[in-house]
């Protein structure tokens, strides 16, 4: 079984990225899996940025917290990852009086044209991890052949004097021999980015925030190929309200945003609801209130994205675990809030978000668009009719050749969208409307992923968290999980608290969770009543779960 | 179906009996039945306040929105389907006050929508507190002991943000207004009319006879509405308010600066892909597998 941890520790523009990238590719093409992290940590002077891979021939998709190889630009990097080393760690810094160093410097420096650290770094990995030095060789000549052929070549020259050090000091530390497949590696941000494009969506308006800004610049670049466009707004409120004009109009348009981003949202949330105007929100968190920690990793706006926004309003909020649900979760997302006519708020985090995984047996099967517009109203023709089943009836687009076209408002409206803010008969009957036509969400989108079928312990969780949870689980002795199961919850609102029933029954339920409070936990006890049975994991402290940090549990509590 | 005034009629407003508003309402609709646009094919983006309920008097499509956010709701109604006629209207307070933001970057953007201010000097539907566009010193129940700020100047902001036509009137000159709501539909890019529109419950001040004594029409002083260094110069004027069009300039609208936009409604465009694995496959391909 191959399971190990690689990180390149560098100043800020010694090409960190393009070795974590190149590393990734390599070991793809190999046929292994990836899970990537990066960190800028900010207190380092000098500017110091990390790139981790984890490899693996297993499915898994957590992070480890013990890393197997460290290659370090400089000794006083390595302070902020005390922790992540131990035992079987093999640290290499670039400083002659370290324990363990390795030349990095002073072999770029041999070398023909100008080259930096990161290519003899490589090349000393690639002997390490035993990679092919042809394979690593493509993929430098493909990562900077955009650069000229001077800049490959010298690269080239700094990879294999690297791997011919490392070949003459040592052994190798790992074999990856080919699998002979390959998959693609995303982040969540891609998958939800290009998810978007699957679900027709044309227009985009943002505000940039960190870490959902990539889903604008990915479809800044790419929209205007497929006939849409992105638009940066002015501020949140703006992009929102561009959203829910477009979405009015016919187009399916989405923003996307974090935690700060969220709060000025709330006003144009609650104005699509009362419209009942399609929107898609993606909220990508990270640690707050306020800035927060703006490059870290939280699950702390759940409860937000539940209930944020003044008056008593629902909405659809869905949790994606890893790039490949959250790429498949945008065309649901559109499809819901077309079909359920409201806001659908797209759950991310910063781990899900940023880290890159590799996404293997996608099923595009049950993908669609589908839309929910009448073309030819009649005269009696009323807004927010409904269907048998209490849910919205087609919209009507602007446009649309009518007698009597209607006003659309976020004051308290009769079915046919007739302003009337007096009637408590109109009111009680429109708010009973808006709330029922949910009823039915939990049956138009799984309401939870589930592994092994035990009750006696059931480990319950939401978004990128589960995936350190799910290998841990699936690392547990056969009898173990025989008696236990993980389940994540997809669908945090409306609450599917028919399909969660069966909860009821779990001898105790242990939550995993990215936040202080418990917010998980908190939705379990109120619409289930089990509090009494819910153990709490949680961790607030800006990083993702690691495996290892869920070993706990089980000293804990004896699973 | 003709087209006339009529039919661009709705429910009966409820405005305070002579109301600037009511002028408004029908210049829009005179200009909308001289272009012959169907009200089906306009759409009527209103803010919240008595001149945000000016959509539900109005006989064509209409988005009552929020307090101050008409112009982002407005520009994506546009970007979804550009062949519709999309007007923005509002209060003085929603434009200048709590949506002024927007009004900015509506200018720099220059996306064809014609917005429309109601510009009465205070905050009508909250019972006439004061407004952004108030005059200092203004006594009112929110400021009893008289406005602390200068009013603002929305049309030198809004040409110093680069906006591209800006236009003004009094309410009551409904034939001058008419013209000029006609000539920001028909400009290509953004366009601004402030409309003084008294409100005669909590102003006593500003009254139609007031405006009358304190306006000039701009081309009668020999202003040329393509000179910048003109249209600045006469905001600036303390002595009058100009009215008419006050600045034009051809700039290229949102549509021809976005890159590759395409000419026909984006609502009307076929899907991206029907294959969804196609969609994915363009961007992301399984790395080639090594072999030795
Ligand atoms: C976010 C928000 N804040 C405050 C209000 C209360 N409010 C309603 S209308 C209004 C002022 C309206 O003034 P103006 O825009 O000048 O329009 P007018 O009524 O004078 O036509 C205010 C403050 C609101 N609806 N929303
Ligand atoms: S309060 Fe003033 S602005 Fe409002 S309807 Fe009456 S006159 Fe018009």
């Amino acid at each position: 079984m191959t399971d190990f941890t690689w990180m390149f520790l560098a100043h800020t523009g010694e090409g960190v990225d393009s070795a974590g990238e190149i590393m990734v590719r390599s070991v793809s093409r190999l046929g292994y899996g990836v899970v990537t992290f990066r960190e800028f940590p900010s207190v380092i002077k000098g500017g110091m940025t990390s790139y981790e891979v984890r490899i693996t021939d297993q499915p898994k998709h957590g992070h480890r917290k013990h890393l197997d190889l460290v290659i370090a630009g400089a000794q006083e990097f390595l302070s902020h990852y005390t922790s992540r080393i131990g035992q079987g760690t093999r640290v290499m810094v670039d400083d002659a009086s370290a324990m363990a160093s390795a030349p990095l410097s002073a072999l770029a420096a041999t070398v023909r044209g100008k080259t930096h650290r990161n290519a003899v770094a490589l090349g000393i990995s690639a002997f390490l991890l035993g990679i092919p030095l042809d394979l690593m060789t493509d993929e430098v000549r493909r990562q900077f052949r955009d650069k000229g052929e001077s800049v490959v070549e010298s690269n080239l020259r700094g990879l294999e004097a690297g791997y011919q050090w490392a070949s003459e000091v040592g052994e190798a530390m790992i074999h990856l021999p080919p699998l002979g497949q390959s998959a693609p590696v995303l982040s969540g941000n891609e998958a939800m980015a290009v998810g978007a494009l699957m679900a027709n969506c044309r227009l985009f308006f943002g505000y940039p925030i960190t870490p959902a800004s990539d889903i604008l610049e990915w479809l800044a670049r790419e929209l205007p190929a497929v006939g849409g466009a992105v638009v940066q707004a002015e501020d949140e409120i703006a992009a929102l309200m561009m959203v829910i004009g477009a979405q009015y109009a016919g187009v399916r348009a989405m923003t996307a945003t974090s935690g700060p981003g969220l709060s000025l949202m709330t006003e144009s949330l609650g104005y699509a609801a009362m419209t009942e105007t399609p929107a898609v929100i993606v909220d990508t968190q990270r640690p707050g209130p306020s800035a927060g920690m703006p490059t870290k990793h939280e699950q702390g706006d759940l409860a937000h994205m539940i209930y944020a926004g003044h008056g008593d309003f629902g909405r659809i909020v869905l949790a994606p675990i890893d790039p490949g649900t959250a790429l498949l979760d945008m065309p649901t997302a559109f499809n819901l809030a077309e079909r359920y006519q409201c806001p659908v708020i797209v759950a991310s985090d910063q781990d899900l978000a940023l880290s890159r995984r590799t996404l293997r047996d996608l099923d595009f099967e049950g993908v669609s668009v589908d839309r929910k517009i009448q073309s030819n109203p009649d005269d009696v023709y009323a807004r927010y009719w409904r269907t048998e089943g209490r849910e919205p009836g087609p919209r009507i687009l602007p446009g649309t050749p009518m007698k009597t076209p209607f006003v659309t408002s976020g004051d308290e409206h009769d079915t046919r969208g007739g302003i009337d803010v007096e009637d408590p008969e109109i009111r009680a009957q429109m708010q009973r409307s808006r709330w029922e036509k949910l009823d039915s969400v939990y049956t138009a989108v799984e309401p939870f992923f589930r592994w092994g079928q035990g009750c006696d312990h059931v480990y319950f969780s939401v978004g990128s968290s589960v995936l350190p949870l799910l290998e841990w689980w699936l690392a547990l002795p056969p009898e173990e999980q025989d008696n236990s199961s993980v389940i994540a919850l997809h669908l945090l609102s409306p609450f599917p608290t028919q399909s969660l029933q069966g909860l009821k029954e779990a001898g105790e339920i242990i939550v995993v969770e990215q936040n202080y409070s418990g917010q998980v936990a908190g939705l379990l006890a109120q619409h289930l009543g089990i509090g009494d049975k819910i153990k709490g994991f949680r961790k607030y402290d800006g990083m993702p779960i690691t495996v290892e940090d869920l070993w706990v549990i089980k000293g804990k509590w004896g699973t | 179906m003709t087209i006339d005034m009529a039919a661009y009629e709705r429910d009966h407003p409820t405005w305070c009996p002579g109301c600037g508003d009511f002028g408004v309402l029908k210049a829009l609709q005179k200009a909308l039945a001289n272009l012959r646009i169907a009200p089906y094919e306009t759409v009527l983006v209103s803010g919240i306040g008595c001149s945000g309920k000016i959509t539900t008097y109005f006989g064509g499509y209409g988005l009552h929105t929020t307090h101050g956010r008409t112009l982002p709701a407005a520009t994506g109604i546009k970007m979804a389907n550009r062949a519709l006629t999309v007007i923005a209207a509002g209060g003085d307070g929603d434009g200048y006050g709590i949506g002024v933001g927007h009004l900015i970057h509506a200018c720099r953007r220059n996306i064809d929508v014609t917005y429309i201010v109601m510009d009465n000097g205070v905050y009508g539907n909250t019972k006439g507190q004061t407004a952004p566009t108030s005059p200092l010193g203004f006594a009112s129940s929110s400021t009893p002991y008289g406005s602390i700020d200068v009013p603002i100047a929305p049309l030198a902001l809004a040409v110093a943000s680069g906006a591209t036509y800006v236009a003004q009137a009094v309410s009551s000159q409904v034939d001058l207004l008419a013209g000029l709501v006609e000539g920001g539909i028909k400009h290509p890019g953004f366009s601004l009319i402030n409309v003084f529109s008294p409100c005669v419950t909590y102003d006593k001040a500003r009254t139609y006879r007031w405006w009358k004594d304190h306006i000039r029409l701009a081309e009668d002083i020999g202003h040329d509405p393509h000179d910048f260094t003109q249209a600045v110069a006469l905001l600036n004027r303390e002595d009058l308010q100009p009215v008419g069009l006050i600045f034009q300039k051809d700039s290229p609208p949102l549509f021809e600066r976005l890159p590759q936009f395409p000419v026909s409604p984006l609502v009307s465009l076929p899907p991206i892909a029907e294959d969804p694995y196609r969609v994915f496959s363009r961007y992301f391909e399984p790395y080639p597998a090594y072999t030795q």
